[in-house]
């Protein structure tokens, strides 16, 4: 017997669905503070803990080998991230993406399905952070939408080892028949040395004027490679723990930058552990400015995106941004924490040769 | 943002995504909890907001758009959270014997075809419904509120709300018959 109270469930009240009303911006910080606290003590839903079963594994060789066996896999002596991905870091100079590339790992991993080709080009980052660049290639004649809002359908990519994984793919640009992405990963354990599965079902575009999803390629396509490629991240030598917070919950450890992100390791006190006390917000909210000889900077507005991941007393925060952190001109990295209504600001010298 | 793009963001960037969806539909969330538990309570309508954005994380896999819009998703899992609270509490709810559509009648719930086709029968009746019995089955079915608040609200006796919801029932249970969704 069911109850007027249950089914009713589904019904959209049109009066408060059309309620605009937004929260304060602080009640809205405050209440993604308890959300991500709480996320913390769990494990993330589809992106987390993945612990390969023995069979899997298995099948993700097997699965390697015929998705290498059909693909064209060519020698490369130099990985050239190309125009889309210059055009897509704003601020940066063909010759500092040229020596970035030089760093990168080539892939040149093909596969086609239904006549559309997804082509991994490479894969550049530092120790926690990468970014995999990929290409989806129409067959000959073909062109994609004029909009630009593409989804994926089953994109997965897999580290082989557990652990907190983010992942999200940004169109860097459209050529013809061609778009050009660049898949941003976040990891909490290191992902250099990994072997990974990189997999997508299908190409969708969504039409903002009709409001209906297309597909527009169906694969599936997939790859295992390894996570091979040269570390661009150097560690900054700290003098002593950051201490951002006078309660000592949190303390910052070790630093490390790449050209493309951060990534500060993290202590957090028993008692801070045992109390979860917000601490992962207050990691969220700490601003982190470069600052370069002449005198330019690169901040939040340019972050990519923002992470923090890790265990009880083990916090990890990475953040990629979508300009090019020049490391031989970066002088200074300032942190700013806000402390019981006090800003604090800490700055670390950099001096990388 | 669609709705998927926001799904998708959520479920590989929680602390964006669900930025992004507090900022959308934090105020349309708190209102309906403002209404089912009551504003004397703020704590616990922060920690139903809470609880009811980190179900959205949790659950995001299992969002489908073409059964509902992603709003009307979250503002369900509120619902769901608000009523959870409220049970929780011994609170009344809807005395049982108002509650259901009448004896012998079941819904197939859990058939996803059954569940799409009663979801637009309810929504398509309740709509039709006119003016002030829409908002009474609504204020008294869907946010829970007692009979005497929706008396005083409308000021209009609370004989005359009973009489109201007893039609919308009615209207409820025939359209349900006749189109096959309910059995006799």
């Amino acid at each position: 017997m069911k109850q007027i109270t249950d089914f009713i469930g589904g019904y959209e009240d049109q009066e408060i669905m059309k309620n605009s009303e937004t929260l304060p911006k602080r009640e809205q910080s405050n209440l993604l503070k308890g959300v991500m606290s709480r996320i913390q003590e769990d494990a993330p839903p589809t992106r987390t803990a993945r612990r390969w079963p023995k069979a899997r594994k298995l099948f993700a060789v097997a699965a390697a080998a015929l998705v290498i066996t059909g693909a064209s896999v060519f020698a490369a002596e130099r990985f050239s991230l190309g125009d889309s991905f210059i055009g897509w870091m704003g601020n940066s100079s063909q010759e500092q993406i040229e020596a970035l590339g030089v760093l990168g790992y080539p892939l040149n991993l093909s596969e086609t399905a239904q006549g559309v080709t997804v082509t991994l080009q490479g894969v550049i980052g530092g120790s926690n952070t990468a970014y995999l660049l990929y290409d989806v290639l129409l067959p000959e004649g073909k062109e994609f939408p004029e909009n630009d809002l593409y989804l994926f359908g089953g994109q997965d990519f897999m580290p082989e080892k557990s652990g907190s994984y983010g992942y999200h793919s940004e169109l860097m640009s459209k050529e013809g028949n061609t778009l050009h992405f660049c898949l941003k990963v976040d990891s909490w354990r290191e992902l250099i040395g990994q072997q990974v599965v990189f997999s997508m079902d299908t190409l969708k575009n969504y039409d903002e004027d009709t409001d209906r999803v297309s597909v527009i390629a169906e694969g599936p396509w997939s790859f295992e490679f390894p996570m091979d490629y040269s570390d661009t991240s150097v560690n900054i030598p700290l003098k002593e723990k950051i201490k951002p917070w006078s309660d000592g919950a949190i303390s910052i450890r070790e630093i490390r930058v790449s050209p493309i992100s951060i990534h500060l390791k993290c202590s957090r006190s028993m008692k801070a552990a045992a109390g979860q006390e917000y601490q992962d917000g207050r990691l969220m909210d700490m601003k982190i400015r470069f600052c370069f000889a002449d005198g330019s900077y690169i901040d939040d507005e340019d972050r990519l995106s923002s992470s923090t991941g890790g265990e009880m007393l083990d916090i990890q925060v990475n953040r990629s941004y979508r300009k090019l952190i020049d490391l031989q001109q970066l002088t200074e990295i300032q942190i700013t924490a806000e402390d019981n209504g006090e800003t604090k600001v800490f700055s670390i010298p950099v001096s990388i040769k | 943002m669609t709705d998927e793009e926001l799904a998708e963001q959520i479920q590989n960037n929680p602390e964006q995504g669900l930025a992004n969806a507090i900022a959308l539909y934090g105020g349309i969330c708190k209102a309906v909890l403002n209404r089912m538990i009551g504003s004397a309570y703020p704590q616990d309508i922060e920690e139903c907001l809470m609880t009811a954005f980190y179900k959205v994380w949790r659950g995001i896999g299992q969002f489908n758009p073409r059964r509902g819009t992603l709003k009307a998703w979250i503002v369900q899992i509120v619902r769901n959270q608000a009523l959870d609270w409220l049970r929780g509490r011994g609170a009344e709810t809807i005395p049982l014997e108002e509650d259901i559509l009448g004896p012998n009648l079941d819904l197939d719930l859990e058939d996803e075809t059954a569940r799409r086709i009663n979801a637009e029968i309810v929504q398509q009746s309740i709509d039709g419904l006119d003016e002030p019995d829409r908002t009474i089955f609504i204020r008294r079915y869907y946010y829970l509120e007692r009979v005497k608040t929706i008396a005083d609200y409308l000021q209009i006796s609370e004989k005359a709300v009973e009489h109201r919801l007893s039609r919308g029932r009615e209207r409820l249970k025939k359209q349900l018959l006749e189109r096959g969704v309910m059995l006799p």
